[in-house]
């Protein structure tokens, strides 16, 4: 028997909770893409992500241009809050593992601010919507552009989604469109995004995530044990590779 | 005869249900302490001051139960509740509220919205206090992590400490603080020592018109040395308030690391704060102009969310001094964030001569942009001005609210 398959399947089956989705930005989402959903108020979760290799991409540092695919591995390491019911905010370090900080790499893990608003609840008729601005901090550093915070996730755009039932199955539908805002390039989810989170009837504590993120599509299942820990296996069917995210939730009220 | 004799029955069987009506033994038992009772025209008046939970929304939740479980005849209640001697707040209700608060009748947002909750007018009454809290003391300890990102030879350096103190409250309104640091490890100074961080004494008070006072010398944090005031006043409960700080120090060591001397003379700084509170979120927008401990003149803008005893801010600072970040890149204003997390236990060992104890908070800054000897003010921990938002109608309200939240 497949060993991985096996841990695979206890994990699976170990579920106890129902469970809500931490895409490996931070924010909350699908497998990577942002979603309009939110926690309640004064949510507050601690945690990680594990970008495969061939997937992360150089942030800084000498060689190779920022924006580049490299062999290493990622690690996003974050903190969420729900600071207001209609807000969110993320601070995230990503790390290029395997890659030490010297002056001869010129490497630094890059450190990204996130904000997404609440614009509408979702009602009968309408989806709820949310308003993100990813790697926030190009918006009020005037010397971004040549300073060690230039933006390497800035991302603006507007999300939406929409819950459907049928046959017992509960999905939650999300599309969304990120773009260039005055002179910050989006550098993530640039153009239309969108995808599905799916809870059946038969495991209602496990769900199934399916996204487009503008540029790849991900595929991840999650699980939530004790309330509060939160875990999600991620799969890259364009490199074939596996990712995971590990998150603490905490609420603070 | 038989309307006297009745009389007579109900004024003893009022009497005893006086009597029974002791809050004052079982508070003392749970190690509340400067507990004044009052009976007067029908109402019941409770002051009592908490050291014993670390949060004072625990505290005032312990305080309910036990009134509702003693059996009073006076239904209106008003509890007071004080700090270092000093009465803060004030919260009106009945023992009726109470007790359907406690037996899960109503909800705490039923309760808070038909008890009065505000900053007390009241003074401290002439009766003799039970469980006094002076002359006791607390040997805390508490952590502090210094640290600076954002260098290629040694990307996190960083000095973490554990902070000793011995705090006393030796009169009303009085008290002394003195904080030891002792460093576990320093790669970000490389020439800090274990010594002294707080050395000073402080008396609060409460002015006439509800402006609380403080009033310190010693030694502070940031090596100042001299005299500091503070004074604080609300308008609308909790939802402006208005800070006005002095201070007048010079630079330096109180007990100097080897090899190091840091003096300067006469520095005074001083500052304005406006503060306004969104309460149903307990959440402050402050702004503070003034002269900063280290000369610089500016401003910062903060936004800070309570969520109990957790505080998560926002900031943006700008001053007439030039703010260098990492790797040497020049800003023009300084952004950042703060938190405040609890540490240590709940509830603490009772009051007494001498309690161990750990200390109550930590508090770790992030400034995004550099900047960190910049906007740089006294404070004064422990003292009723920096423990006020503990106190603060709408937080103990709020507090309520989630501590009963599925009962």
């Amino acid at each position: 028997m497949n060993k991985p398959l096996t841990l695979f399947g206890l994990w699976i089956l170990l579920s106890i909770t129902p469970i809500r989705a931490q895409s490996t930005t931070g924010t909350r989402g699908l497998v990577k893409t942002p979603t309009a959903r939110m926690f309640e108020d004064g949510t507050l979760a601690l945690g990680a992500a594990f970008i495969p290799p061939g997937y992360h991409k150089r942030t800084s540092g000498a060689g190779l241009p920022k924006g580049t695919v490299v062999p290493n591995a990622g690690l996003n390491t974050f903190i969420t809050i729900n600071l207001f019911p209609f807000m969110e905010i993320m601070f995230r370090y990503s790390h290029e593992i395997n890659l030490p900080v010297t002056p001869i790499t010129q490497y630094f893990p890059d450190r990204m601010f996130t904000a997404r608003f609440k614009l509408l609840n979702e009602t009968k008729k309408w989806p709820a919507v949310v308003l993100g601005m990813q790697d926030v901090v190009a918006f009020f550093d005037t010397n971004a552009a040549g300073g060690g915070s230039a933006p390497n996730f800035a991302s603006t755009y507007l999300v939406a989604t929409k819950n459907f039932n049928y046959k017992g199955f509960n999905i939650d539908t999300t599309l969304g469109y990120g773009s260039d805002i005055g002179d910050i390039p989006a550098k993530e989810f640039r153009g239309l995004f969108g995808g599905l989170e799916i809870t059946t009837p038969y495991l209602e504590d496990t769900q199934l995530l399916l996204d487009y993120d503008a540029t790849y599509i991900n595929i991840g299942v999650q699980k939530q044990f004790f309330k509060r820990l939160h875990t999600m296996v991620s799969y890259y069917p364009n490199y074939q590779k596996v990712g995971w995210v590990l998150a603490y939730r905490y609420k603070m009220y | 005869m038989r309307n006297l004799i009745l009389t007579l029955l109900l004024i003893t069987a009022s009497a005893n249900l006086q009597a029974q009506c002791d809050l004052i033994t079982p508070l003392k038992n749970e190690g509340f302490e400067n507990l004044i009772q009052t009976n007067e025209d029908g109402e019941l008046q409770l002051h009592y001051e908490n050291r014993r939970y670390r949060f004072e929304g625990l505290a005032l939740q312990k305080v309910l139960e036990i009134i509702a479980d003693t059996p009073c005849l006076s239904n209106s209640i008003t509890l007071i509740i004080y700090n270092k001697g000093i009465p803060v707040t004030e919260i009106g209700t009945t023992k009726a509220l109470i007790d359907d608060l406690i037996s899960g009748t109503i909800t705490a947002k039923e309760f808070t919205s038909s008890s009065s909750f505000d900053f007390t007018t009241k003074k401290k009454p002439k009766e003799k206090t039970t469980q006094s809290s002076y002359l006791k003391s607390d040997l805390a300890v508490g952590a502090r992590t210094d640290y600076l990102l954002g260098n290629f030879d040694n990307p996190i350096r960083w000095t973490p400490m554990l902070l000793p103190s011995l705090q006393s409250t030796i009169a009303r309104g009085t008290q002394i603080n003195t904080t030891f640091g002792v460093v576990l490890y320093d790669d970000l100074y490389n020439w800090e020592t274990s010594r002294f961080r707080y050395a000073f004494a402080s008396h609060n008070g409460r002015l006439p018109g509800g402006i609380f006072t403080r009033l310190s010398a010693g030694y502070f944090e940031q090596t100042q040395y001299g005299i500091e005031g503070h004074a604080t006043k609300f308008f609308f409960g909790d939802q402006l308030r208005f800070d006005l700080n002095l201070s007048l120090t010079e630079n330096r060591f109180l007990d100097p690391p080897p090899g190091r001397r840091a003096i300067d003379k006469n520095h005074f700084s001083y500052g304005f704060k406006a503060t306004y509170r969104y309460t149903p979120w307990t959440t402050d927008l402050s702004i503070h102009y003034g002269r900063y401990i280290f000369d610089d003149t500016g401003y910062t803008l903060l936004l800070q969310r309570q969520f109990n005893e957790v505080f998560i801010g926002f900031f943006m600072r700008e001053v007439d001094q030039q703010i260098v970040g990492s790797f040497g890149t020049l800003y023009d204003r300084n952004y950042g964030f703060q938190f405040t997390v609890p540490i240590g236990t709940k509830k603490h060992l009772k009051p007494h001569y001498i309690r161990p104890k750990t200390d109550e908070q930590y508090t770790l800054d992030y400034n995004y942009t550099g900047g960190v000897s910049i906007g740089r003010r006294i404070f004064a921990p422990g003292t009723v001005i920096a423990e006020l938002e503990e106190y603060y109608p709408s937080t103990l309200q709020r507090a309520l609210e989630s501590l009963f939240k599925g009962r």
